[in-house]
């Protein structure tokens, strides 16, 4: 999360021309936080949504500074609700976890282009065979 | 013959003097972040272990001090090699290297794990599952003409 801090630091001091317009593999690099917002531990689940906060908040601040003097540190209305499911993730509660997920997912395919989806599906996909294997070693041992 | 073991402050120094090489001119290559961070990522990931040996409150608390000096200088490292190179793209890939470390954690470890139960496991697959088709549900719907 540091990192994500440290990078919008860095970016609101620089001016000059802008090397990027948008967030290089965002919907690959989301594809790892998103599997981790269910994550048993509390301060790992809180931490993966903040990460997704803070790429989707980087992507906007790209996307929309493009033309600007320097870069516009003003994140997206769809992300408003984002803080507030955070705050509610900290219930161990599975059935509570999967609707803040489900909320959360209509905060990510509104801020995702439909060029990141696929990426973004194919890295959850990946995840999702490592959990299946997970399952059925748990379910053999049982 | 043995090998002199590395103590935490060379730990220390070490991480600070490689903090300072990634800001000088002209910026590291690719393939010389990559491994500095490789063997230097261990540090912060896999602490030394202590099992075995017993330690007074105050050797403790040196340790923990010690470890908590690594930690911070491996941030800086983190933080000297993005200063140098502002874009996503960086961002990314130091990500990357650092989740690839958190998820090499072998499946077999939640099993025997016994805070994690299958049911757990089951339930957070058809989480993922639910939300990936929400996704894409939701997409759809964004990109069709109204």
């Amino acid at each position: 999360m540091t990192l994500f801090k440290k990078f919008v630091e860095y970016k609101s001091s620089e001016t000059g021309e802008k090397p990027e317009k948008s967030f290089a593999s965002l919907g690959e690099c989301m594809g790892r936080f998103v599997p981790r917002c269910t994550d048993p531990d509390v301060k790992t689940r809180l931490m993966a949504m903040e990460s997704i906060e803070a790429c989707l908040f980087i992507n906007h601040v790209l996307e929309t500074s493009g033309d600007q003097e320097g870069y516009v540190l003003q994140p997206p209305a769809q992300l408003q609700p984002a803080p507030e499911l955070r705050r509610r993730m900290v219930t161990e509660e599975i059935h509570i976890q999967f609707g803040l997920v489900h909320q959360l997912s209509t905060v990510i395919s509104s801020l995702l282009s439909a060029a990141e989806l696929s990426p973004f599906l194919n890295k959850v996909h990946k995840c999702n065979s490592l959990s299946l294997s997970r399952s059925l070693l748990s379910l053999t041992s049982t | 013959m043995t090998t002199p073991e590395v103590n935490a402050t060379v730990h220390t120094l070490g991480l600070s003097a490689l903090s300072t090489l990634t800001l000088l001119q002209p910026p590291i290559s690719e393939e010389l972040e990559k491994k500095i961070l490789e063997s230097t990522i261990k540090l912060y990931f896999e602490p030394p272990s202590d099992k075995g040996k017993t330690k007074t409150p105050e050797q403790a608390e040196q340790a923990k001090q010690a470890q908590d000096q690594i930690n911070a200088n491996f941030n800086e490292l983190l933080h000297s090699i993005l200063f140098m190179d502002t874009t996503t793209v960086r961002l990314v890939r130091l990500i990357n290297i650092l989740s690839a470390k958190v998820c090499r954690i072998p499946p077999y470890f939640f099993v025997w794990h016994e805070s994690v139960s299958a049911d757990r496991i089951l339930a957070e697959r058809t989480i993922h599952s639910t939300l990936q088709a929400r996704i894409v549900l939701c997409a759809a719907r964004a990109s069709r003409p109204s």
